[in-house]
């Protein structure tokens, strides 16, 4: 096989059975996605899709039952720092501070010191943190910290930034905010980034491709382009083409 | 501010009614001493009482100190492993509940009335604390934190050194707190049932001659001493978690 031909992540018919309480439980069923490198894919679905299960599949902190999961054409056999992953809820090291915290998987991976505090410096400017590298976390605010959970994510300089619904949890001035932050830091990293959201408009807004699921089991509804132009701003959610693509997503959804 | 001045209202009251009893003749000094007979002991058994202070705190120390850290090294082990727990955890639960004091006669009958068996129910009482402590500590780490880590490359022994292991120093002071408190009942309790020296001791031999105030002495030294030391592991704690919501 060659190498220009692999994808980033492929997904093939993959499956996912939970022994419950009361017999088995099919989470996911004949998933197919590919991702291509740099590509910004999110997967929406509503609660009890399978997203996050997929995701964390994805990640290996879970297992499949079924099919098959490549990255660069290499199986996923447990978690590993080419699919960092930003959790939805707060992740950050308490203990430790803004810049311990994005050094983090840079001292896991043995990088020198030297090279360390250069990376770390680089980040925390590009995610306008450099004013609190010796602050704990629990000093800053949601976003803040979000915001150090991923530059904790990209320090590793994974193949594949895993999002599992990140801004979940924050007010919706602050979500939207970072949804601009991401994309800006995005377009000057290229990481590929598999996003998983039930908010629609927070997916169409980032990505590439947007990858529905439907629910019990989850399943592959459609897989959709979003042909909103890059850089994009925050027009374009009040744009018409938006609003229509949204309303004809949302119908897709049920 | 004025709020934590009740605090000290409470004391001097306790004091002023103190006071108003002895020095007022309302109570017989051997039923409860006044100040004057505290100082005269003070004064005059100084030497003494420090030796035997001294012997209480070595053995008080001793015992705190090395039953702390083998429950915490066991505790580390049970929790790391499922299998260790496993092996382990019907032993952590028959000790549990067994009562410190309820072992000294077995100790006296083994190893004497010296300060080893003293040393080894100190030992016996912080173990128990902080290896029952340290189990539930562990567990109670956030698996988002060891999520984290993993996704980022660590493995699972760096994790525990660089996650886990941080992630519970908070309740693990709280824990070395409630057993330094234990192991001065415990030592002291010890010296009641054997001992030729100790500040129990003491006490004992104080009891059999009537000294009330001899007595009283005591109590309000090993208490001194016992909240000097807690208000060390405090100040210990406050530095070693000041990341901690806690102390917001």
């Amino acid at each position: 096989m060659e190498v220009s031909s692999l994808q980033t992540l492929e997904i093939k018919k993959l499956g996912k059975v939970f022994a419950g309480v009361s017999g088995e439980v099919t989470a996911l069923q004949n998933i197919d996605i590919s991702v291509k490198q740099g590509e910004f894919v999110s997967i929406v679905g509503t609660s009890g899709c399978g997203k996050s299960t997929l995701l964390s599949i994805i990640a290996g902190l879970n297992t499949h039952t079924s099919g098959e999961l490549l990255v660069e054409g290499r199986p996923v056999t447990g978690p590993g720092p080419d699919r960092a992953v930003v959790f939805q809820s707060d992740a950050t090291f308490p203990w430790l501070t803004v810049g311990q915290n994005i050094e983090y998987g840079m001292k896991v991976k043995k990088i020198p010191a030297r090279e360390r505090k250069i990376k770390t410096d680089e980040l925390l400017k590009l995610l306008e943190l450099d004013k609190f590298r010796d602050a704990y976390p629990r000093e800053l605010s949601g976003g803040m910290r979000k915001r150090i959970d991923i530059g904790r994510a990209y320090a590793v300089e994974p193949q594949i930034l895993l999002m599992d619904e990140p801004f979940g949890a924050l007010d919706v001035v602050t979500r939207e905010m970072m949804q601009s932050e991401l994309l800006r830091i995005w377009s000057e990293r290229k990481t590929t980034v598999v996003f998983v959201t039930h908010d629609l408009e927070e997916a169409m807004f980032l990505s590439d491709r947007i990858v529905l699921l439907s629910p019990r089991p989850g399943r592959l509804k459609e897989i959709i382009d979003m042909p909103f132009a890059r850089p994009r701003t925050q027009e374009l959610r009040e744009s018409r083409e938006f609003y229509e693509l949204r309303n004809r997503l949302r119908k897709i959804m049920g | 501010m004025k709020v934590k001045l009740l605090g000290y209202v409470s004391i001097l009251f306790l004091i002023a009614v103190w006071l108003v009893l002895t020095l007022g003749g309302f109570v017989k000094p051997l039923f409860l001493p006044g100040p004057r007979q505290l100082y005269d002991v003070l004064s005059t058994s100084y030497a003494e009482l420090s030796k035997h202070m001294g012997y209480t705190l070595m053995r008080q120390f001793s015992g705190f100190f090395i039953g702390s850290a083998l429950g915490i090294v066991a505790g580390l082990l049970i929790a790391s492993n499922r299998y260790v727990q496993a092996l382990m955890d019907p032993v952590i639960e028959i000790l549990r509940p067994v009562p410190p004091l309820a072992i000294i006669p077995m100790l006296i009958l083994w190893l004497g009335i010296g300060p080893v068996p003293q040393i080894l129910l100190v030992i016996f009482g912080c173990f128990v604390i902080l290896v029952v402590s340290t189990v539930e500590a562990v567990k109670n780490v956030p698996k988002i934190y060891t999520n984290a880590a993993r996704t980022l490359g660590a493995s699972w022994f760096y994790t525990y050194r660089t996650v886990i292991l941080p992630a519970i120093v908070p309740s693990l002071v709280g824990a070395i707190r409630v057993a330094a408190g234990a192991s001065f009942g415990l030592v002291v309790a010890a010296e009641f049932m054997g001992a030729q020296e100790g500040i129990g001791y003491y006490m004992i031999i104080a009891q059999r001659y009537l000294r009330t105030d001899m007595i009283l002495v005591s109590i309000v030294l090993i208490s001194a001493v016992a909240w000097i030391v807690d208000q060390l592991i405090r100040k210990i704690e406050k530095r070693m978690t000041r990341w901690s919501e806690r102390h917001q």
